[in-house]
């Protein structure tokens, strides 16, 4: 279920709260940020590409696949070349990101939100599958196609809150501290949202309860 | 490694699997092209950011100078900085320059 590169800990010089355990400096990235500090772009690509799947883990989680998830984890990657200079080498960089990530990711659902109303969320169960432009081959492979469509668009439909630690905790694979600590907010507020986006989910996806043995 | 509450709800098998599958998607191909050539047309972004960076320290001076000024102004009675730069309309730039050239 977890992400086996998952990162172990969630604090930076950037963030406020204490990181949770020790981690070991990454040789190879404090080379990267080095490089990309002294202006060499491929470096900075090649972080980008290093921490891209967290990053697209969360912004994608939160706002549905599309142009605007793909906006927002772009900024969040221009926000790490504007901050490469007060970053600490023994920090973790991908658990700064997916904290960047989330905190754009609302910002963005904030804007929508007060942009177009409610009827946008309600209306925008598709979340991006014409964008995504699947090609589908066989029946067991619409069938999955189809049922991550639904997980994907009931996701989606959980408040911007419970989403977020949905993301992080169920999709991401952090510990509750962790998400707690990414979000901000206590341990036991994170047990409540993810048990209310539980229930939901277990109302609009029934089927998922019992199924087993799905590809 | 974290230690988990004890009272966390799970999702049943399926959904965790659904979930946890949601979490591998991506952005689409050439992500990082993209991301550099946002770089490469940045300045825009380093005005505004530059602009909000320097605004409070240019209102500020602002405000000291005006209050130099005031202050100038009261210690020279009348006739002082601030009035005379106060009065600089087109009807007394003339009279303004005379005065200062003491003619």
């Amino acid at each position: 279920m977890a992400k086996a590169n998952r990162p172990t800990r969630s604090d930076t010089s950037l963030v406020t709260t204490e990181p949770s355990a020790p981690q070991q400096p990454d040789p190879v990235e404090g080379g990267l940020i080095a490089a990309s500090l002294a202006g060499d772009d491929q470096a900075f690509a090649r972080l980008v590409a290093r921490h891209r799947g967290k990053v697209a883990a969360t912004v994608i989680g939160m706002l549905g696949p599309g142009p605007e998830a793909d906006d927002v984890g772009q900024e969040v990657f221009l926000q790490l070349h504007r901050s490469l200079a007060g970053f600490r080498a023994e920090a973790s960089l991908g658990t700064w990101l997916t904290r960047i990530a989330i905190n754009r990711s609302l910002d963005e659902l904030r804007r929508r939100q007060r942009r177009f109303g409610r009827w946008l969320r309600l209306g925008s169960d598709s979340s991006g599958e014409d964008w995504a432009e699947l090609q589908v081959d066989g029946e067991a492979e619409m069938e999955r196609r189809d049922r991550q469509a639904r997980v994907r668009a009931a996701v989606q439909r959980l408040k911007p809150d419970w989403r977020a630690v949905v993301v992080l905790r169920w999709l991401q694979g952090y510990s509750t501290l962790q998400t707690a600590e990414l979000l901000g907010i206590p341990k036991g507020t994170v047990l409540s949202r993810l048990s209310r986006a539980l229930d939901k989910l277990r109302g609009e996806l029934g089927e998922l309860q019992e199924e087993e043995g799905s590809p | 490694m974290t230690r988990e509450p004890r009272n966390e709800e799970h999702p049943p098998p399926a959904l965790a699997r659904e979930l946890a599958r949601l979490g591998r998607e991506d952005f689409a191909p050439g992500f990082e092209r993209r991301v550099l050539a946002r770089l490469a047309t940045r300045p825009p972004a380093d005005w505004t950011a530059t602009l909000a960076t320097l605004f409070p320290r240019v209102a500020w001076a602002a405000v000291a100078a005006i209050v130099a000024l005031a202050l100038w102004n009261i210690g020279s009675g009348e006739g002082g900085t601030l009035e005379r730069l106060l009065r600089l309309t087109p009807l007394t730039v003339e009279a303004s320059i005379d005065h200062w050239a003491g003619l």
